[in-house]
């Protein structure tokens, strides 16, 4: 009884320190650039009476700041989501082509029927499903192998990636501003964006929090899981389609970032251990914070010029990938 | 549970050849039988992780094709020679996801559970470390725990395939014993997997065994293990031993250096 007491109250600390921490660093962002404004003045400003450069703030920074975060929540859950389905530690969103497949189907729907931008996420998320399918079928051979899938994941991140590229090309030369509004950064949103992706997300999440239990049954053999009375492929289609959704919506308005769906379920389960139950909310705070944290850096690392979130998170998440592949090779390799 | 002229084919190869058996309520049958002998093919279309090509298995007079997977996993729980868990997952969790098939999207865990997971505990003998991660247990321990997951579905039949591969002889005897008393105190039907003759003989009621996909024999174990019955199935020759009315399979060669 101690034992679970003594873990409960850790874990409890670790949650309410990492609110603590993203609060923190909501207020840092909010205060990174031209303005610069005291916390006093931002609740006033915000609450109680009219003052200019908290409007600008409001307008300007808020809906980035609220795309990060949401945006962090989503991949990071979409990675623990995959991790689940695949039983493979290896699996982000990113990584295996699920957002460059969402992301190309946006571009697609941008380019070449600019009326439809509003049904922009519907898009990306069959890009994702697409996507999705392409690596279960081509890596599916009698069973899934870990390694199998990130191989045949990259081929399909490139295929779709080159395709984004070229359609690029194909739209003058040079990359136009419909396929630049839609690639990799967070520069520029407006509360407009926010609201799209808000609904997506929170639906996506408590999507999520309702498979939890099948998460965890997941680690089990999937013999054992089906003698349990659970139709294990029903859950792997039910828990890959939520992962697909929340990939592909925060592609749809910020572009592919990969490793987020990789670094933040290992560092959350070091935290809080494998479960579901604490890891999903676990990893929504922490992917808020992580992708809030990079484009905050990206944004102030050579101010006045800025660094997309994508390409800060490829640099921090590059090492992290290849230190868990080495380590994982001990655990998974024979 | 009835088998009827079942059949199982994988590719051209015909594994199973149409047999037919009745495994007795309340009873402990033992299969046996050489490695690739189909066996474990019979033993997963009993628990319907593959299906049969022809004939099928009756429950009760069910055809358990058409009993759905929940509605079997209430009836029938299965321990499987490997097992995989998260290194954290603790015995109680690990014990508690037995009690899947009684949960729904509406029901979660209750008092009645909880007994039961309580009581599983004791049976099996993991109470004393129920908050301790699975990753810190022994081999027996282990695998008492994921007995008890399997009992915490309160089913009446219990699988198990090769319950004692990747222990040592103590934890063998014991994992046998715990096996026994539910067979005795609780009216389980145990249907095993076995790979040591001795063990098949002294822990079972009923003994079936398989050679080439064909049942070779099938009884009560004292009459129909011999000499002659265990050349039929392992192609080898043993010496039978009588010590207090019970025979013993010497499991060595009889004759000295190669066969």
């Amino acid at each position: 009884m101690k034992r679970t007491e003594k873990n409960m109250r850790k874990k409890t600390i670790i949650f309410v320190l990492l609110a603590i921490m993203l609060i923190g660093l909501f207020f840092v962002a909010v205060n990174t650039g031209g303005i610069k404004i005291s916390f006093i003045k931002l609740l006033k400003g915000l609450f109680i009476e009219y003052n200019r450069d908290v409007e600008i703030i409001f307008d300007l920074r808020f809906p980035r700041i609220i795309i990060a975060m949401l945006s962090g929540a989503a991949l990071a859950v979409s990675g623990v989501l995959f991790q689940a389905v695949m039983k493979n530690p290896l699996a982000d969103p990113g990584l295996i082509g699920i957002s460059a497949g969402a992301s190309f189907f946006a571009v697609i729907l941008v380019m070449f029927f600019p009326s439809l931008y509003f049904f922009t996420p519907l898009f990306a998320f069959l890009g994702g499903i697409t996507a999705c399918i392409l690596v279960y079928t081509l890596s599916w051979k009698s069973g899934l192998s870990p390694l199998r899938i990130i191989l045949v994941g990259v081929a399909v991140n490139a295929l779709f990636s080159g395709l984004i590229e070229a359609l690029g090309f194909i739209a003058g030369g040079k990359q136009s501003a419909v396929t630049a509004g839609i690639s990799a950064n967070i520069i520029m949103k407006t509360w407009n964006d926010v609201h799209m992706l808000t609904g997506y997300v929170i639906f996506g999440l408590i999507m999520g929090f309702c498979v939890v239990d099948k998460c965890n049954l997941l680690s089990l053999e999937d013999k054992t899981v089906r003698n349990l009375g659970v139709n294990v492929n029903g859950a792997r289609v039910l828990i890959s389609s939520i992962a697909v959704l929340l990939a592909s919506i925060s592609t749809a308005i910020v572009g592919p970032i990969s490793f987020v769906g990789l670094v933040v379920p290992h560092i959350a389960r070091i935290f809080v251990g494998s479960n579901h139950k604490i890891l999903i909310p676990f990893a929504i705070l922490l992917g808020s914070f992580t992708v809030l944290f990079a484009d905050t850096v990206g944004r102030v690392i050579v101010y006045p010029y800025e660094i997309p979130t994508s390409i800060i998170m490829a640099v921090i998440g590059g090492p992290f990938f290849i230190f868990l592949l080495r380590r994982s090779e001990k655990t998974y390799g024979n | 549970m009835e088998i009827r002229n079942l059949s199982f084919q994988y590719g051209k190869q015909l594994i199973l050849k149409s047999i037919s058996s009745h495994i007795q309520r309340g009873k402990i049958t033992t299969i046996i039988g050489p490695n690739g002998c189909g066996k474990s093919t019979l033993f997963h279309l009993m628990t319907k992780n593959l299906k049969p090509s022809k004939g099928g298995i009756y429950l009760e007079n069910r055809n358990i094709k058409d009993i759905s997977l929940k509605e079997f996993s209430k009836q029938v729980a299965i321990v499987h020679q490997y097992n995989t868990v998260p290194a954290d997952v603790t015995v109680r969790r690990l014990i508690a996801y037995g009690r899947t098939p009684y949960l729904s999207f509406y029901r979660k865990n209750n008092n009645e559970d909880e007994e039961i997971i309580e009581w599983v505990m004791k049976i099996t003998g993991v109470y004393k470390m129920k908050d301790q991660p699975i990753a810190t247990l022994s081999g027996g321990e282990r695998q008492r725990a994921f007995i008890g997951m399997a009992l915490a579905q309160k089913t009446n039949i219990l699988f198990l395939d090769e319950p004692t591969t990747y222990l040592d002889i103590h934890y063998q005897i014991e994992i046998l014993n715990l096996i026994k008393k539910l067979n005795r105190d609780f009216h389980m039907t145990i249907v095993m997997i076995l790979h040591d003759v001795n063990q098949a003989l002294h822990y079972s009621h009923e003994i079936i065994g398989l050679k080439e996909g064909r049942i070779i024999v099938q009884g009560n174990n004292d009459k129909i293990i011999s000499r002659s019955t265990l050349h039929e199935i392992f192609n080898v020759n043993l010496k039978i031993v009588k010590e207090k009315g019970k025979q013993y399979v010497l499991a060595v060669s009889e004759k000295d250096g190669l066969l």
